[in-house]
C-alpha cells in the first residue's frame, strides 16, 4: 500500500502541469507517482519542494507566482519541479544523479501520463475506446483535463 | 516425448508459414513435429505488454525475447541460443552502395553478422532489411498485418520488367489459396475499395469475392488526407486514397474481439483483434497430429549423396 499523498503535492502538481487535481488524483489511483517519484529520483528532494511550496502559499502569494518562483529557483529546487512535470506528463523518472537512466516504473505509469490526454487521445497499446472511435475527431480539450 | 517420436513431417519453425503448413497435414492426418527456436507465450501476452509499456524506446523487438535492444558492447549475441536482429540494427546497415564500395572491407559486415543470426554475407546484394521475432507464433507477433495480394505483373517480373523471374503460376490459379489464407487470417476490407484500383493493378479477386470481414473505416486523418487529394494527379492518373486489406478484426470473429484501436499493431495487439500465428498455431495443435517443441534450434541439416535431407542437428537450451 502506497503513503496517501499530501493535498499539497496535488495542488503543486496542479499548478505546474494546468491539470485538475480531480485528474491528478485519480491519475494516482492508478500508478503511485508520489511515492515511485520518491524512490527513483532521490528520496526527500521532493519534501523539499513541497516546503518550498507551503512557504509560498503561507506568504499568500498567487499561484502564477508561485509557479514562477519555483521554476525559476534554481538547483535542486527548480530540478526536482521539472522532473516532477516531466513523471506526470511522460510517466518517466531518472534518478537525480543518473539523468540517462529514465525509467516508466509501471505499465499505469505509462497509461496515466497527462500527455495522452494533452493530445486528446488514448495511450499506444491501452485504448478504453470502442472499435471504429478513430473516424471521429476527438472530444474538446476541456473534457481530457 | 512420449510413445510416439515417430513424424512423417518435421517443419523448422512456428510462424505463420510453418503453423499454416502443419495445420494443412494435420488436417490430412499426416504426422508433424515443429521444432521452434523460440519460446512459447505463457501468460497470455500480459508480461509482453507490460514489457513494451514501460519501455522508454518502444520498438517492433521491444516486448519480445531475448531482451536486448540497444548497442551494449560488451552483450555478445553469441551468448544467445536464438538471437535475432533489432530495429536499431536495420538502420545502421550500410545501403547498398556503401556494401559494394566496402565489400573489400567486411569488418563491418562481420561485426553486424556477429550480432544477427541472419547470415549477412558480404557477398549478399539485398541484405534482409528487417527484424523477426523468435517465438511460437513468429513475426506475426509485430506484423502490421497489412494483407496485400499479389499483382498478375508479380507472376511476369521478367517479361514485364527484365527484372527477376516469370512463375510458373499465375495469379488466377492462386485466388482459392488467397481466399483460405484471407479466411485463415481473417481479413477486414472492402472488395469494391481494392477492385477500384483494378484499372492500374489488374484483376486481383474472382466474380462475387468477398474478404471474411467489412473494411475497418478510415481514421479522421486519412479522411482530411483523401480530401486533400482530390482532384490531383500523378503520372497523368488521378490520385485516390484507398483503404488496404487490414489481418485484423473489424467484428468479433473466431472467438476474437474487434480492434479497439489500441494503435499498437507494430509490435503488440493487447486483445489479439490482430492475427497472429500462434491461432493457427492453437488450431493444427488441436487436431493432436502436431507437436511442438519450442526452445529447440534447428543447426544442422544433412544432405546425402541423393540430394535427401535425412538429418539434423538440434540444440536445446
Ligand atoms: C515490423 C514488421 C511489420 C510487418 N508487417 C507486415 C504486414 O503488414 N503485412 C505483411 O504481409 N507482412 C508484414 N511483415 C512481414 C511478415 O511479418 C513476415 O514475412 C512473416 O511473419 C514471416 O512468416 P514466416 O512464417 O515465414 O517466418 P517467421 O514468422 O519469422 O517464423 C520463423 C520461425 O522459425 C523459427 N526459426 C528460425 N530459425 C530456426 C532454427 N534454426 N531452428 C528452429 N526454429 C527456427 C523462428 O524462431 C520463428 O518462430 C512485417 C514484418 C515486420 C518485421
Ligand atoms: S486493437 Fe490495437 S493493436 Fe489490436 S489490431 Fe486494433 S489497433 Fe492494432
Amino acid at each position: 500500500m502506497s503513503i496517501q499523498p499530501p493535498s499539497a503535492f496535488f495542488d503543486l502538481s496542479a499548478l505546474l502541469t494546468g491539470f485538475t487535481v480531480q485528474t491528478l488524483e485519480f491519475a494516482q489511483q492508478s500508478a503511485d507517482f508520489f511515492g515511485v517519484f520518491d524512490e527513483i529520483y532521490g528520496s526527500g528532494h521532493m519534501a523539499k519542494l513541497l516546503s518550498v511550496y507551503d512557504a509560498h502559499v503561507q506568504a499568500g502569494d498567487a499561484p502564477n507566482d508561485i509557479g514562477k518562483a519555483i521554476l525559476d529557483a534554481g538547483s535542486p529546487v527548480e530540478d526536482t519541479a521539472r522532473a516532477l512535470m516531466a513523471f506526470w506528463y511522460l510517466g518517466q523518472v531518472a534518478p537525480l544523479n543518473d539523468p540517462e537512466n529514465l525509467q516508466i516504473p509501471s505499465g499505469n505509469h505509462y497509461a496515466q501520463a497527462l500527455v495522452w490526454r494533452a493530445v486528446q487521445a488514448h495511450p499506444t497499446g491501452v485504448s478504453t475506446q470502442q472499435f471504429g472511435y478513430w473516424a471521429n475527431p476527438p472530444a474538446p480539450l476541456n473534457d481530457y483535463l | 516425448m512420449g510413445a510416439s517420436t515417430d513424424y512423417d513431417v518435421v517443419i523448422v519453425g512456428a510462424g505463420i508459414a510453418g503453423a499454416l503448413m502443419a495445420r494443412e497435414l494435420a488436417r490430412q492426418g499426416v504426422r508433424v513435429l515443429i521444432l521452434e527456436s523460440g519460446p512459447r507465450d505463457r501468460d497470455d501476452r500480459k508480461s509482453f505488454h507490460e514489457t513494451y509499456l514501460t519501455a522508454t524506446a518502444k520498438l517492433p523487438n521491444t516486448p519480445y525475447p531475448p531482451y536486448w535492444h540497444g548497442n551494449d558492447p560488451a552483450h555478445d549475441p553469441n551468448e544467445e541460443a536464438a538471437p535475432r536482429p533489432m530495429t536499431a540494427m536495420t538502420f545502421a546497415w550500410p545501403g547498398l552502395t556503401e556494401f559494394q564500395k566496402w565489400n573489400g572491407s567486411p569488418a563491418k559486415f562481420v561485426a553486424f553478422n556477429r550480432q544477427s543470426y541472419l547470415t549477412y554475407t558480404t557477398t549478399t546484394e539485398l541484405p534482409f532489411l528487417s527484424t523477426y521475432e523468435r517465438m511460437a507464433g513468429g513475426t506475426t507477433w509485430h506484423w502490421l498485418g497489412t494483407s496485400l495480394r499479389f499483382t498478375e505483373r508479380d507472376f511476369k517480373m521478367e517479361s514485364t520488367y527484365g527484372q527477376l523471374v516469370d512463375w510458373p503460376i499465375t495469379l488466377t490459379e492462386l485466388y482459392d489459396d488467397y481466399a483460405r489464407a484471407e479466411d485463415a487470417i481473417g481479413v477486414s476490407a472492402d472488395v469494391g475499395d481494392q477492385r477500384a484500383l483494378e484499372p492500374y493493378l489488374g484483376p486481383q479477386f474472382p466474380n462475387g469475392y468477398e474478404y471474411p470481414m467489412r473494411r475497418i473505416p478510415m481514421s479522421v486523418s486519412d479522411q482530411a488526407l483523401a480530401q486533400t487529394l482530390q482532384g490531383l494527379q500523378f503520372d497523368g492518373q488521378d490520385m485516390e486514397l484507398t483503404c488496404t486489406p487490414q489481418g485484423r478484426n473489424s467484428e468479433y470473429r473466431n472467438g476474437r474481439p474487434a480492434c479497439q484501436g489500441n494503435s499498437s499493431c507494430i509490435p503488440i495487439c493487447p486483445i489479439q483483434a490482430k492475427y497472429d500465428a500462434t491461432l493457427t498455431l492453437q488450431e493444427a495443435e488441436s487436431t493432436n497430429f502436431v507437436t511442438t517443441v519450442t526452445q529447440a534450434v534447428v543447426s544442422d541439416l544433412d544432405i546425402d549423396a541423393n540430394g535427401q535431407r535425412n538429418a539434423r542437428k538440434l540444440v536445446m537450451p
